[in-house]
């Protein structure tokens, strides 16, 4: 039963989605699936996080000043063709400031001795500041080696990350196990969630990767310079700067000796490439329907709309049951 | 139209047509003893210990796919040719019948693969070719012809050593050419899958090649603090008039 008042509140409601109503059922249905759409497509901030122990990694540095080490006690060697070169020893409070671009490699077996090695194609790969107010100037290429170290040490760095390496005839360093995280942006918050994590094996390799096309970039002055510096390779894609560290712990760690190198990093990306040996490899991405499962936000708008749709349904069952109410009292009358 | 301008008009053709009849190379086919083209693409992909993975040279004319620049020696003999994608996923040794040649004739070589679509996808430095003469059971080998490439028609003209460096800082020296003797260091393949090969080394041509041939070659490898065995080797350069 109802009152004349309601009567008409409820006239008005239905007449708004009827056939003459300015909002049609169709059209608000397919307005709510554009919105939900373009919610689910919209580009949103993905952070990839890596965990992992690693017997070698390599990073090109974009950030020197973010990427000095602490040296101290170290044997450096700077020439590449003299193998038998004494190494000199790095007096305390020695650093490395590295240039620009340069590549840089962390190699460890086990707790055994850890070697940091310096390449550019071209120009200088960085210096050391001895801590006595000198310098040691590097060349093309520098070896430093860390040797029976009795305190965890820490790699900083800013750039491009490549860790572990393709199993094949000649390499004893590879990736030894970890994880790959990718953390994405809450709908409408500056909140994150979780998209995803997905497990490396031993072997594996691991690069992040933007999809866009790089811009072309001369290198500035002062930095090493390679080959990807001057975009003398045509890329397709561009590998994404990470920020991360890599720790090393001493044989004689209080807790048992710690092998290799333990790696963390975060950066921005799109998709993680790993190469595994037996397979064609595999991207790690975050798909955008997933983002319908992991986003709390999304999800909670999804049951809106849902809710939305199923009293519209019910306000058109509602009118068409009075219509055919109203005919039927037109034919007693 | 009569007979005498028929004749006239097919002789204009032919004359027309005449340098591309000309220009087509002689072609090495493959060993009848073996004519099935012994080739592997798969994920599960196998793998070379050898240092040297293939030897080329760009910036060179081509017709068609693949050729080969043989000495004239070799004419009417065997060429072993492996073909090596640096993902390592395609692998192929065959040994060819090289057809009758002169000095500085290139050898086209007729390649009936079941995988040229795929193998026409690979990139100029993601297929590297090794030839040397004779077959292919040969075991030492340390003198090399040159080959190329379609794709690597358009590039300026230098001598390609592909290496599989096992991830060691490499460099190139030219051994026997006074005013070539420069090391130079290769590049490193950072992006994708190097199973098949890691380092590219180039020699420029562009200006003038070197005053010997066959050009030695010398490749260095530095791992960390141990350096790797020296690898040198012989390449017979094809004779470069243009």
């Amino acid at each position: 039963m109802t009152t004349p008042v309601m009567k008409g509140g409820l006239k008005r409601v239905l007449g708004i989605f009827s056939r003459g109503g300015f909002l049609r059922k169709e059209w608000l249905l397919l307005l709510m699936v554009i919105l939900i759409m373009s919610l689910v497509f919209y580009p949103r901030e993905k952070i990839f996080t890596i965990d992992v122990s690693t017997e070698v990694v390599s990073f090109r540095i974009s950030d020197p000043k973010y990427s000095e080490w602490d040296i101290s006690g170290a044997s450096l060697q700077k020439h590449f063709f003299e193998e038998t070169e004494k190494a000199t020893l790095l007096p305390d409070d020695s650093h490395l400031e590295p240039s620009k671009g340069v590549t840089v490699q962390l190699q460890r077996h086990g707790v055994s001795t850890i070697y940091i090695k310096l390449t550019c194609d071209a120009g200088s790969v960085g210096r050391i500041d001895t801590g006595d107010g000198k310098y040691i100037e590097l060349g093309e290429w520098a070896l430093i080696s860390i040797i029976g170290e009795v305190k965890p040490k820490l790699f900083p760095f800013r750039g491009t990350l490549d860790i572990g390496d393709d199993v094949t005839v000649g390499i004893d360093s590879i990736l030894l196990g970890g994880s790959v995280s990718i953390v994405e942006e809450k709908l409408l918050t500056n909140g994150h969630y979780i998209a995803g994590k997905e497990t490396l094996n031993p072997g594996d390799r691991v690069q992040l990767w933007k999809s866009q096309k790089p811009v072309s970039k001369r290198a500035e002055d002062g930095s090493c310079i390679n080959s990807k510096t001057l975009n003398v390779v045509e890329e397709q894609r561009e590998m994404s700067d990470v920020d991360g560290f890599v720790r090393t712990e001493p044989a004689n760690n209080y807790f048992g000796p710690v092998n290799a190198l333990n790696l963390v990093a975060h950066g921005k990306a799109d998709y993680a490439e790993v190469n595994r040996f037996g397979s064609a490899g595999y991207e790690i991405k975050v798909l955008p329907l997933t983002r319908f499962v992991n986003d709390p936000i999304l999800a909670i708008l999804l049951g809106v709309v849902t809710a939305l749709l199923l009293l519209l349904e019910l306000v058109s069952k509602i009118q068409s049951f009075n219509d055919s109410k109203n005919k039927g009292d037109d034919i007693h009358d | 139209m009569d007979r005498a301008r028929k004749l006239g008009l097919i002789g204009a053709l032919l004359t027309a047509f005449s340098p591309i009849v000309y220009s087509i190379d002689p072609v090495a086919i493959l060993d009848p003893n073996s004519p099935i083209l012994n080739e592997v693409y798969k994920d599960e992909v196998p793998v070379s210990g050898k240092v040297i993975a293939g030897v080329g040279m760009s910036g060179l004319a081509v017709n068609g796919e693949l050729a080969l620049f043989p000495k004239a020696e070799s004419s009417l003999g065997f060429a072993c040719v492996q073909v090596m994608s640096r993902d390592g996923r395609y692998w192929a040794e065959n040994t060819f019948v090289l057809p009758e040649i002169d000095l500085g004739d290139r050898v086209q070589v007729s390649y009936p693969s079941k995988y040229n679509d795929l193998l026409n996808e690979y990139d100029a430095d993601d297929l590297a070719i090794l030839s040397y003469s004779g077959r292919c059971e040969k075991k030492k080998v340390n003198n090399f012809m040159v080959t190329t490439r379609q794709k690597l028609v358009d590039k300026s003209r230098a001598l390609i050593v592909y290496v599989n460096s096992s991830r060691a800082d490499t460099y190139i020296r030219v051994m026997n050419d006074p005013l070539k003797k420069v090391t130079k260091k290769c590049r490193k393949i950072t992006e994708g899958r190097r199973t098949g090969y890691d380092t590219i080394c180039r020699v420029d041509m562009s200006e003038r090649t070197p005053a010997v041939n066959p050009v030695k070659l010398g490749i260095y490898r530095r791992k960390f603090n141990k350096s790797l065995k020296p690898v040198q080797f012989l390449v017979v350069l094809p004779e470069l008039n243009s």
